[in-house]
């Protein structure tokens, strides 16, 4: 006796995808048992490339202050140099960027290499310390989504920016010694 | 005869026989002896000698010294450093490095220097007029005023007291500053104004430490002590003195007001003591004992047993020894250098009465390399003179001496640098009695 089974495509192509999909957890499941930094690490590079919503309510020079530590804080080994100083660049002013160059970036650059920093960060503005006409000074909180061994995840950071044609550019951001003026002044 | 009271009454103890210098000049480019220890770095010009130095490369390290970016650390010092033919080290800061050194003489290693050259139209070697030429048109005076500084001087002097800091002064001008040291000390292109040189002794000195590369005597191997040593051997090394004064004229003036042009004469004297070598050696101590045999029995054994009076080892004392190693220079400098407070005097009241005053010729160094010296006894004494020194600065000079021990066959050699006395240079002023 012959008995006839009537099964539908569609659910044939249901069960293999089923298939697929569960052999894919699995083998998943199995590569991150043996090595868990590898999850971490894409964990961490979906954080990269992240970027920190600037608030739409804060002004434009706070905005500028933020995108542009936004960009300086973001810190990736495996980014040549170049590229990392043209992303700060591209939201400094020209002096801004050449400090940027000749000043910070060897010294930064010394530190992600040594610590192969892979980090993006949230930033932001707390409160304008010092305006003087088309130049302020911002304090912002820059916090580290990957910091490395030693470095604090939170650092209150002093940014100077300027208007020039209307647009709000990073000039430079403040050394600590140089900060600690405004850090002494109680909050109002 | 009012007439004639009057000038009675103008009484001008001191006249002035000629300006103290032509005030209107500018400041003249280093000179540098050849025959001192920056002869074998710059040449009369003031131009590097580059090819007569080992280059050890250009040294980027961390200094806690420097500024920090906040999230990050200390800014990086840089230096391009290199050896000359004496084995002496010369440090170049970058203009960044050379500011936050200036800003932290000790901890930077500037105040360390055996020596240091200003290179251009600079004069100010110590770190409080390094500050206030690197900043020059860069200070706010609005921002000093509302500190409270009516002398900019003042302010320099704070900085360097740790009683203010640099950043207040800036104010506005700071990123226009910053960029102008980032432009100076770009890779590569770097305007090294000042050269810091560390004599091989002192060489932990260094920003940034002793350069793994450069080529620094070993010491020499020590004589094995004798097989029967009983003492850890002991190396004292002889004392270097440095005395030094003027001879002549009695009251020297600048050479600017003496119409010979006299100078002064300056003589210095280094000796170095011998080095002493200690070590001890075991000497047997002879006594009697019994020991039992063969003989004619004299005594009793401890163990009751006939013996005969032997002179036998009963211990042994450690005898100390002393060896004596003779050492001798194997170059020095000495050199006359105008004191701090003379500078401060010259530049800060002086000025007052002579505008646009500035230091003629504050430091003078003159050879002895390899040094003539002799023995006299175990120790070691070098004479030097120099003849019609053109001191043009009034002031206090401070005469010392920087050079280098030989070592000895225990001891390495040993840089030094010691002062050994001071001498006055006269200015002539009129002065009116009424």
């Amino acid at each position: 006796m012959k008995r006839e089974i009537q099964v539908f495509r569609m659910t044939i192509n249901t069960v293999i995808l089923l298939i697929v999909v569960l052999a894919l957890i699995g083998a998943g499941f199995l590569i991150v048992r043996d090595d868990p930094a590898l999850f971490s690490g894409m964990l961490a590079q979906l954080e990269v490339i992240t970027p920190t919503s600037t608030q739409i309510s804060q002004p434009p020079d706070a905005q500028a202050a933020v995108k542009a530590l936004t960009a300086f804080y973001t810190m990736d080994y495996t980014v040549p140099e170049d590229q990392w100083q043209a992303g700060v660049c591209a939201l400094s002013t020209p002096n801004g960027c050449q400090l940027i160059q000749s000043l910070f970036a060897p010294t930064v650059y010394q530190v992600v290499s040594a610590n192969q920093v892979k980090t993006g960060c949230t930033v932001q503005a707390v409160r304008m310390v010092e305006s003087n006409g088309a130049t302020r000074i911002w304090q912002l909180q820059v916090t580290l989504i990957n910091p490395w061994p030693g470095e604090k995840a939170t650092t209150p950071v002093y940014a100077e920016v300027d208007q020039a044609n209307g647009t709000w550019l990073l000039n430079r951001i403040l050394f600590d010694q140089e900060a600690a003026r405004f850090a002494a002044t109680p909050t109002p | 005869m009012k007439h004639t009271l009057i000038l009675l009454a103008l009484v001008i103890l001191l006249a002035i026989p000629a300006p103290v210098l032509a005030q209107s000049q500018n400041p003249p480019a280093p000179v540098v002896d050849p025959n001192s220890i920056w002869g074998q770095v710059v040449d009369k010009n003031g131009n590097i000698r580059y090819s007569n130095l080992t280059d050890l490369g250009p040294i980027q390290k961390s200094a806690s010294w420097m500024p920090n970016i906040p999230g990050i650390g200390n800014l990086q010092a840089s230096y391009h450093e290199y050896q000359t033919p004496s084995g002496n080290l010369v440090v170049m800061p970058t203009a960044t490095t050379l500011f936050f050194m200036a800003l932290n003489p000790q901890a930077s290693g500037l105040a360390g220097a055996s020596s240091q050259l200003q290179l251009g139209t600079g004069t100010e070697l110590e770190a409080a007029g390094l500050i206030k030429g690197m900043l020059n048109g860069y200070v706010d005076p609005t921002a000093l005023t509302k500190m409270g500084y009516t002398n900019p001087d003042d302010f320099f002097s704070d900085v360097i007291a740790g009683k203010t800091d640099i950043w207040s002064g800036l104010g506005p001008n700071t990123w226009r500053f910053l960029n102008s040291l980032a432009h100076e000390s770009l890779t590569d292109q770097s305007l090294y104004t000042t050269l810091l040189l560390y004599t091989p002794g002192d060489c932990f000195e260094v920003p940034g430490g002793c350069p793994a590369n450069a080529s620094l005597p070993s010491a020499p191997a020590a004589p094995t002590p004798p097989a029967s040593s009983c003492s850890i051997p002991s190396v004292k090394s002889g004392a270097i003195t440095v005395s030094a004064r003027e001879i002549a004229p009695p009251y020297p003036l600048v050479v600017g007001q003496d119409t010979a042009k006299r100078g002064v004469d300056v003589t210095w004297k280094v000796t170095v003591g011998p080095t002493h070598y200690t070590y001890g050696v075991k000497v047997p101590v002879m006594g009697t004992k019994c020991i039992s045999g063969s003989g004619t029995s004299n005594c009793t054994t401890s163990n009751n047993q006939a013996g005969t009076l032997q002179q036998v080892v009963v211990g042994y004392n450690c005898v100390q020894h002393t060896q004596i190693y003779t050492e001798g220079l194997k170059w020095v400098t000495p050199s006359a250098s105008l004191s701090q407070t003379s500078r401060d005097w010259i530049l800060n009241t002086l000025s007052i009465m002579y505008p646009n005053d500035y230091l003629h010729h504050p430091d003078f160094s003159f050879a002895g390399n390899p040094a003539k010296g002799s023995f006299q006894g175990s120790t070691f004494v070098l004479d030097f003179s120099e003849s019609r020194v053109p001191v043009a600065d009034p002031g206090y000079f401070d005469l010392g001496v920087a050079g280098a021990t030989t070592g000895t066959p225990v001891s390495t050699w040993r840089g030094f640098s010691r002062s050994g006395g001071t001498f006055p240079v006269y200015l002539e002023e009129a002065v009116i009695i009424q």
